[in-house]
């Protein structure tokens, strides 16, 4: 077995445990739910 | 680990177009599930598209260093991601891949272009995505990529005729750029992948660290170069497969009949692919 594969899943489960409950889900949602002027091409 | 096995052998026997087109429409089919665009999309679909389900991880990870947020939760989706398939994604998921790879079939002269300049997409990850949208407060890899130009720009200026208006210069560069890379995308496979994209260069080091894993067996090869020809992003599979530059695609181990290019997972033995 890789130890590095089960660290890093480790790691990677935490980080995205912890952006939920820190409720980072609502800021990716409300940036991506706006019309982005940027990728639009205007400003 | 039997299931990355499993699961990359299962892999290497589909036909990759028809699981590109349904990634493709998956990802935008807003109407199915709007919802969604709190999950970070695993291949680069602009979020702004009208059809877009899911956020785009390179908008949103400017969007969290404009805001001064660490972006644990998009940070950790994409090492999941990456930790266990590498950049499979970019092989068999992502939209604007899927469209290099449809442009690059139209029977123009080709132009083959060295892999020395795919060190460029590091430089461009540093300072579009990074450090100009940190100094800036603005993320300038989306006011230029041509996949939001694509994706969302042209609908956008076609659905709302008051947006038009408000086209001016960066409008016009953003077409441009988008333009240049239509051209370049139909005569050198995969350029956008190989010298630009921020996902692929974010997914590429998980090559070597992933469940999933991609394997030449050297007593196996016959120096017959077919896998070579196959390699869409220019890479010499027996050397390079599975080097941060390899989209994962198994045409190479498709194309090899002597079983040199193998599928397996970390820890334990490959899989040959039966050329039944
Ligand atoms: S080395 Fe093989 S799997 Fe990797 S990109 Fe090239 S053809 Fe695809
Ligand atoms: S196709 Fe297979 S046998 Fe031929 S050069 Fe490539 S890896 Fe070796």
């Amino acid at each position: 077995m890789d130890k590095r594969f089960w660290v890093l899943l480790g790691l990677f489960l935490l980080m995205t445990a912890a952006g939920l409950l820190l409720g980072e889900a609502r800021f990716v949602f409300a940036n991506a739910s706006l019309i982005c002027l940027s990728c639009i091409g205007i400003q | 680990m039997a299931f990355f096995a499993r699961f990359t052998d299962a892999l290497a026997r589909l036909r990759r177009a028809p699981v590109q087109l349904t990634s493709t429409l998956l990802w935008n089919s807003y109407f199915l599930a709007p919802w969604l665009k709190n999950v970070p999309c695993p291949g680069f679909n602009c979020y702004s598209c009208p059809l877009a389900i899911t956020a785009c991880p390179i908008g949103t990870l400017q969007h969290f260093i404009i805001i001064r947020r660490v972006p644990l939760y998009l940070l950790g989706v994409l090492g999941l991601i990456g930790t266990l398939f590498g950049r499979t994604a970019c092989g068999w998921t992502c939209p604007f891949g899927f469209l290099q790879d449809l442009l690059y079939k139209v029977p123009l002269p080709k132009w083959r272009v060295s892999n020395r300049w795919a060190p460029a997409r590091y430089v461009i990850f540093a300072l579009l995505v990074v450090i100009i949208p940190f100094i800036a407060l603005e993320p300038w890899f989306c006011k230029l990529c041509p996949a939001g130009a694509l994706e969302a720009g042209l609908p956008m200026i076609a659905l709302q005729a008051d947006l038009r208006e408000l086209t001016g210069l960066l409008f016009a560069v953003k077409m441009v750029i988008l333009a240049l890379f239509l051209l370049w995308m139909m005569v050198t496979s995969r350029p956008f992948c190989r010298f630009v994209c921020p996902l692929g260069t974010i997914y590429g080091p998980f090559n070597r660290l992933s469940g999933m894993r991609l394997h030449f067996e050297e007593s196996r090869c016959q120096h017959c170069d077919l896998c070579r020809h196959v390699c869409p992003t220019g890479l010499y599979p027996p050397e390079e497969i599975d080097t941060a530059g390899c989209i994962r695609c198994m045409e190479c181990l498709k194309a090899c009949p002597h079983g040199a290019l193998q599928s397996c997972a970390t820890g334990t033995s490959c899989t040959e692919r039966s050329h039944a």
